[in-house]
């Protein structure tokens, strides 16, 4: 029989230790490379961020709220990305543009928002519509064949968790929602929550018939804050001016007028992507209609507008629902809860196993890029 | 001597072969203006297939003033050339002018539940010339294998030959689009209109960007 109670937040400190124990040893084997190394400050930063990670996962346990603690990670995440890449990038170019010698010679690092593009290209005609290398080189470890192989895998597990635990850009617009105390942008127009699913259909077809990839050429946003082509002749300048304006736009100004993440909400194809993946995963979230109140709280702290009270009477948030937990912890009377598709379990049970899957994906991914950008940072300051 | 009525034979068949090897090519640059429209005009399978009717039939008339074009002249013009960057830049404006008037028209109207409302036949009636009007229009992109059907439809020998070349082309691609009747699957899912009628308004900006970019190469080209 479900469990109705609300989750309780009294779990003793040696028990939530005792739970947390599996995660921080998944954190010390991913970081065991740069522990075991020879670079005193990769040392000091990895094991700063096991620890950050470990005791995030802890404070999870103890307090029984998944999105407070989530947030921490998801925006260090987010801005500390960027900061590494573009350190790297100059460090390794001089600059953050990509030169046409490093496109022809593919030495583009693979970003998880090209898969999509790649799909029906490869299937047709065997060919990769990315400046990228299929299998890592000393030049660009990022390569293909490793970032197909983590999503794969996150996505059949965490489907479209990923975006919650994995995006690497999402903790951006996380942090610049979390600004502010109170919306301005109280109501936004529903109709654009199916902005993600025209830019997919849209990038897909283009890049099919143009065999390039759209997104990364067009509209990525988030090419403000990491590499973009080389600014050489009118077609470049307008790339570099759209990517800016969407940044702007999406990541910055509307999640800090709206509480939200626009990006997310509103364009993200890559989100759009996963939500085709969301019913394979077994962890999902659930409204118990006969421990709601309809008092709407679960719908205003959702970050995506996957749920409204048309889905909270239905009793399930929309496929865009990222398992971020906002909605659990909000929800006074516990009628938001945590699912484990196909069973009865408890929904504090239910989310134990879906934070062991999903906080050792986010150990394995943002954990190793927050202690390498810090190593980065340090380095640039020594 | 009377010239036997298989004389045109292999040059059909080698129109047809040249349709149907190219027309993966086709269904990529055709498909992304086709699926969404079929998509957002919410037909049932009958009425898909209908329009994908429309659709060719509007770009088989492009194929045959092209054709006949081509027939007359007994050669082709530098498509790359200040002619094909013309046509190219114009072509890609008013596709994504009917794109950009079909998105906003569907978007606009969305809420109206009555199918006999006069803004709701308008919008049919649009959708329709503006179907037949996109094929046109695509019938007139200077594509890859476009490109190669106008050399040989150049060599056909006559005018009606070169049309009879260019209307066979037409069937060896056009059995690349079958699939796109599928769209017709899902006519009673609302939001997934809605997600076609945003696609065209983002295609739109996306044309009108690439059909701006040639007409300046054009006059670059002119001076």
């Amino acid at each position: 029989m479900a469990d109705n109670r609300p989750l309780s937040p009294l779990r003793s400190w040696p028990r939530a230790g005792l739970l947390a124990l599996p995660i921080a040893l998944w954190g010390l084997v991913m970081m065991g490379p740069a522990l075991s190394g020879r670079d005193g400050t990769a040392k000091l930063t990895a094991f700063l961020a096991e620890a950050f990670m470990a005791v995030l996962f802890l404070l999870m346990l103890r307090t029984g709220q998944t999105h407070r603690w989530r947030k921490v990670f998801f925006i260090t995440l987010g801005f500390l990305f960027p900061v590494g890449f573009i350190i790297e990038l100059v460090r390794l170019r001089g600059s953050m543009s990509i030169p046409v010698e490093h496109l022809i010679a593919g030495d583009t690092p693979f970003c998880f928002m090209v898969i999509p593009m790649t799909v029906i290209p490869a299937a047709l005609n065997r060919v990769l519509i990315f400046p990228g290398s299929i299998l890592p080189t000393a030049s660009n470890p990022r390569a293909v064949a490793t970032m197909v192989s983590l999503w794969l895998v996150a996505t059949l597990v965490l489907g479209k968790a990923w975006c919650a635990y994995g995006c690497f850009f999402g903790g951006l617009e996380e942090g610049f929602a979390s600004i502010r105390r109170r919306p301005v942008l109280k109501r936004l127009n529903p109709v654009f929550r199916y902005g993600p699913w025209a830019v997919l259909v849209t990038i897909v077809l283009l890049s099919a018939a143009s065999y390039a990839p759209t997104y990364c050429q067009w509209l990525c946003p988030f090419k403000a804050v990491t590499e973009f082509p080389e600014i050489t002749n009118g077609q470049t300048l307008l790339q570099a001016v759209i990517f800016a304006s969407l940044f702007l736009g999406l990541v910055v100004i509307l999640p800090l007028l709206s509480k939200k993440r626009t990006q997310c909400a509103f364009f993200c194809p890559f989100g759009a992507f996963q939500s085709l993946f969301a019913r394979i995963s077994p962890f999902r979230i659930r409204i118990e209609r006969s421990a709601c109140k309809d008092c709407g709280a679960c719908s205003r702290a959702c970050p995506t507008l996957a749920l409204d009270a048309g889905r909270v009477l239905q009793g399930a948030p929309r496929d865009a629902c990222m398992r971020c937990g906002a909605c659990v912890d909000a929800c006074a009377t516990g009628a938001a809860r945590w699912h484990l598709q196909g069973t009865r379990a408890p929904s504090e049970r239910a989310r134990l196993l879906f934070l062991y899957a999903g906080w050792g994906f986010a150990c394995l991914f943002g954990g190793t890029i927050i202690a390498s950008s810090l190593a980065s940072l340090i380095h640039l300051f020594r | 001597m009377t010239p036997s009525p298989f004389a045109s034979v292999p040059l059909l068949s080698e129109a047809l072969t040249l349709g149907f090897a190219s027309g993966s090519a086709c269904l990529a640059s055709c498909g992304v203006l086709l699926l969404p429209w079929l998509t957002g005009m919410r037909r049932g399978w009958r009425g898909t297939c209908g329009l994908l009717g429309i659709f060719l039939g509007g770009r088989l008339a492009g194929y045959l003033v092209f054709g006949l074009g081509v027939g007359l002249a007994g050669r082709v013009a530098d498509l790359k050339g200040p002619a094909g960057l013309l046509v190219g830049g114009v072509s890609s404006l008013a596709v994504a002018g009917l794109l950009g008037v079909q998105a906003w028209r569907g978007l606009k109207r969305r809420d109206v539940g009555c199918p006999v409302a006069r803004g709701r036949v308008l919008e049919r009636r649009y959708g329709l010339g503006g179907l037949a009007l996109l094929g046109l229009l695509t019938g007139l992109n200077l594509c890859g294998p476009f490109v190669a059907a106008a050399l040989r439809a150049a060599q056909a020998g006559g005018p009606v030959q070169a049309m009879a070349f260019f209307a066979v082309f037409l069937l060896g691609t056009a059995i690349w689009m079958l699939p796109l009747v599928l769209a017709g699957a899902w006519r009673r899912w609302e939001p997934l209109a809605l997600v076609a009628r945003l696609t065209q308004a983002i295609l739109a900006l996306y044309y009108a960007y690439f059909g701006t970019v040639l007409l300046l190469a054009r006059c670059h080209h002119g001076r």
